[in-house]
């Protein structure tokens, strides 16, 4: 009795931390096999097809993420990637139903199938690559640096020995740690990181770390609530970025038609003038 | 002939709890098993009861078996048969085991009305005829926590006599008591036995007790019943003996 | 303050969610709990046995863990389940473990006494345990159940991972928006209200079953 329940319980293990690194291969896996069950009959169904026949896309989005995907007191979902996703798909004349999620679990939301695509200011970065496919990129984004005045730091090497917050499971941090020489300068060597770039910089705020890193139109959201005079934003900058929207590997004809979408909403100024709407100038890339 | 005990063993782990114990108790009399500590007296009555199964050895009561020996081991019968044996044993524990979320009347009544479907009313009727019997008709409504131990006593009693048994085991009945109502039990004992008819089997190493309430006394050492008399006989006779030094202490 | 008058509604929304969850968990774990107790004392080896790892597994792990296995690990092995329920399942099965402990030693530190009465008495086991053993073990488990209780009202915070909405979320959700606090004190405050509430509920309970000792 004993070696049976052994078993089972290395077997939950095993398969609780399978779930964690699901690779998009099972997806891919599951997929294949009804394809093959299919092709018996006529042409089988692409993944764009089978979105427009089930009559609607899932937009996965962290709602806590101001501006990009948020709400109003209303409770109404707003945000620049929430008005680009609308406008997108009602160029392709489809339904797009948002699904809150946790962002930490945002890959394995997508590749099981609970949503459709990332769309919430979501950086194109090489790791991420190995796990999604993006589409070519809408925005540009800075990795920037805020500290606050008093403490009268400005360059990233007066930052050694200091404690630097950024939001969990972040480009942001992403690109700390690919700056080797300077993550190694910190206090611990690490940044200390936190569910939401908020609680980061309400950190810094308290004083208990000297820096936060983030992307620069979230850093820009919290200055501007804030009052600009409250913070410093250096001149240097942990990396260039770009924000994509990420979908599985699998979807390839709907990464194609999405890609298009956007490319539309690019040229007809579409995209631009909801810019200018939550950033007060036009940055989308072109 | 209410209960007839043949030959009954009982052991546990590695100690003989009880060997070879033979005894009959016929209608109306009062039975007192005496001995020390350990030497088998609550063994017995447990497996009287039914609380514990023999090992070896035969129980009757009212004519039917509890349990037969067929040569190596006692065959017990089907529970439905055991049940309705059961129900001519009533038990009057040494800690009484009152319900204490139950009121005295609720403690009484519970098993005539949820076990042998007895209407609410006869059963609180009769429950306060006993209670009136056993002058207790004032704390109908108390809880066990509010009564003292010679009252909680007298609940026991009641509660098991409402089910009219053929014969009730009382296990120590003196042990949770003052001295000065050991008069009282042993008066209620002897009532029950003379005035309703119930055959009556006490456990006890109050030798006082056991000499002011029963008829016959069987003397207990090491599980095996040791000598058996008349309750006068027997106090009389055994002054110089092992026994009687036992009495005597 | 009319800011906290503008966050309401969202607050209370996410309430909604919150009490959701608190009450279809206490509805379902409870009796999970009385079956888990009985079966840990079961007599049959196997039954106890199973109990035994349940309990063990179940309280052995974080419920966050155990959130985002159920949600997420299942459909690995064909179990999908929404949101909403594998939360409530996550739940359940996690409360269940430590009711069904709770219970036990509850039904464990009941005399066997009162079960040789019960059986002299006649009684069979259902209507010894529903009649005699269950009303007692109540009395007695209530300050360890209340106490989960109260623990429940906050742990509900924790289905955010499956990307459900309740009050904690939607105060981050509001503080984020306005680069403020307050709406999370807010929701501290309403927390406060609900243990209050159950606090208050558990001991009006355990006045009414102080009626014996």
């Amino acid at each position: 009795m004993k070696k049976l329940m052994t078993l089972i319980m290395i077997l939950a293990l095993i398969i609780a931390t399978l779930a964690g690194c699901t690779k998009s291969t099972e997806v891919e896996a599951a997929s294949d096999s009804k394809a093959d069950a299919d092709s018996m009959e006529t042409v089988e169904q692409n993944d764009f097809e089978k979105f427009i026949e089930r009559g609607y896309v899932v937009v996965g989005l962290d709602d806590t993420f101001a501006p990009m995907g948020f709400r109003t007191t209303d409770g109404e979902l707003v945000g620049f990637d929430v008005e680009m996703a609308k406008a997108a798909f009602e160029k392709m004349g489809m339904e797009a139903r948002f699904q809150p999620i946790e962002w930490s679990m945002k890959e394995t939301e997508l590749n099981s199938g609970n949503i459709d695509m990332i769309w919430n200011g979501y950086t194109i970065t090489d790791q991420r690559l190995e796990k999604v496919n993006f589409t070519k990129p809408y925005l540009k984004n800075r990795q920037v640096i805020v500290t606050l005045p008093e403490t009268g730091i400005t360059t990233l090497a007066e930052l050694e020995g200091k404690s630097v917050a950024c939001q969990n499971e972040s480009s942001s941090y992403d690109a700390i740690m690919k700056a080797e020489a300077f993550v190694s300068t910190l206090d611990g060597g690490t940044p200390i990181t936190f569910e939401t770039n908020n609680e980061a910089f309400m950190d810094l705020e308290a004083g208990r770390v000297e820096a936060v890193v983030a992307d620069e139109i979230l850093a820009m959201y919290y200055i501007g609530q804030k009052g600009v005079e409250n913070f410093v934003v250096f001149e240097e900058d942990l990396g260039k970025e770009e924000y994509g929207v990420g979908v599985r590997k699998s979807d390839t004809v709907f990464l194609e038609k999405l890609n298009g979408a956007l490319g539309e909403m690019k040229s007809d100024g579409t995209a631009a003038e909801i810019s200018i709407k939550y950033f007060g100038k036009d940055i989308v890339e072109k | 002939m209410i209960l007839k005990v043949d030959k009954i063993y009982k052991s546990f782990k590695d100690s003989n709890a009880v060997r070879d114990l033979s005894f009959e108790v016929q209608e109306g009399e009062i039975l007192a098993l005496i001995g020390k500590s350990g030497a088998g007296k609550t063994t017995a009555l447990r497996c009287i009861c039914g609380l514990e199964r023999c090992d070896r050895g035969s129980i009757t009561i009212a004519g039917e078996p509890l349990c037969v020996d067929d040569g190596s081991r006692s065959e017990y019968s089907s529970s439905k048969n055991i049940v309705g044996i059961r129900n001519k044993v009533g038990m009057v524990f040494q800690g009484f085991n009152l319900f204490p979320h139950l009121t005295v009347l609720e403690n009484i009544i519970e098993a005539p009305t949820r076990v042998r479907g007895i209407s609410k009313d006869i059963a609180v009727r009769n429950a306060m005829d006993l209670l009136g019997k056993l002058d207790l008709k004032e704390k109908a409504n108390a809880y066990p926590f509010e009564l003292s131990g010679g009252q909680k006593q007298r609940v026991a009693i009641a509660r098991a006599c409402i089910l009219e048994p053929k014969l009730i085991c009382f296990d120590e009945p003196t042990s949770a008591l003052d001295p000065g109502l050991r008069d009282d039990i042993a008066g209620i004992i002897r009532s029950l036995a003379k005035e309703q008819g119930l055959t009556v089997l006490i456990i006890t190493h109050d030798m006082g007790f056991a000499r002011k309430t029963a008829d016959e006394i069987i003397f207990m050492k090491d599980g095996e019943a040791s000598l058996r008399g008349n309750t006068q006989n027997f106090f009389e006779k055994n002054q110089n003996t092992e026994i009687g030094k036992f009495i005597a202490s | 303050m009319t800011y906290i008058f503008e966050l309401m509604p969202a607050l209370l929304s996410g309430l909604v969610v919150t009490l959701k969850v608190f009450g279809w968990t206490l509805i379902l774990s409870v009796p999970l709990g009385i079956v888990v107790a009985l079966g840990r004392l079961s007599k049959i080896k196997a039954i106890g046995a199973l109990a035994q790892w349940y309990i063990y597994i179940m309280r052995g792990t974080p419920l966050l863990l155990q959130l985002v296995f159920i949600f997420f690990g299942l459909p690995t092995i064909g179990v999908t389940l929404g949101r909403m329920p594998a939360a409530i399942t996550a739940f359940v099965l996690n409360y269940g473990a430590y009711f069904g402990e709770i219970f036990r030693g509850g039904i464990e530190s009941i005399d066997s006494g009162q079960y040789e009465a019960a059986e002299m008495l006649g009684m069979d086991k259902k209507q010894t345990f529903s009649r005699i053993i269950l009303p007692q073990v109540v009395k007695r488990t209530l300050p360890a159940v209340g106490n989960e209780v109260i623990t429940l009202v906050k742990d509900t915070a924790l289905i955010y991972v499956v990307g459900i909405s309740e009050l904690l979320r939607a105060g981050k959700i509001a503080a984020n928006r306005d680069v403020t606090l307050l709406p999370l004190l807010a929701v501290g405050v309403i927390y406060l209200i609900i243990t209050a509430l159950m606090t208050n509920q558990f001991r009006t309970l355990e006045e009414k079953y102080a009626y014996y000792q």
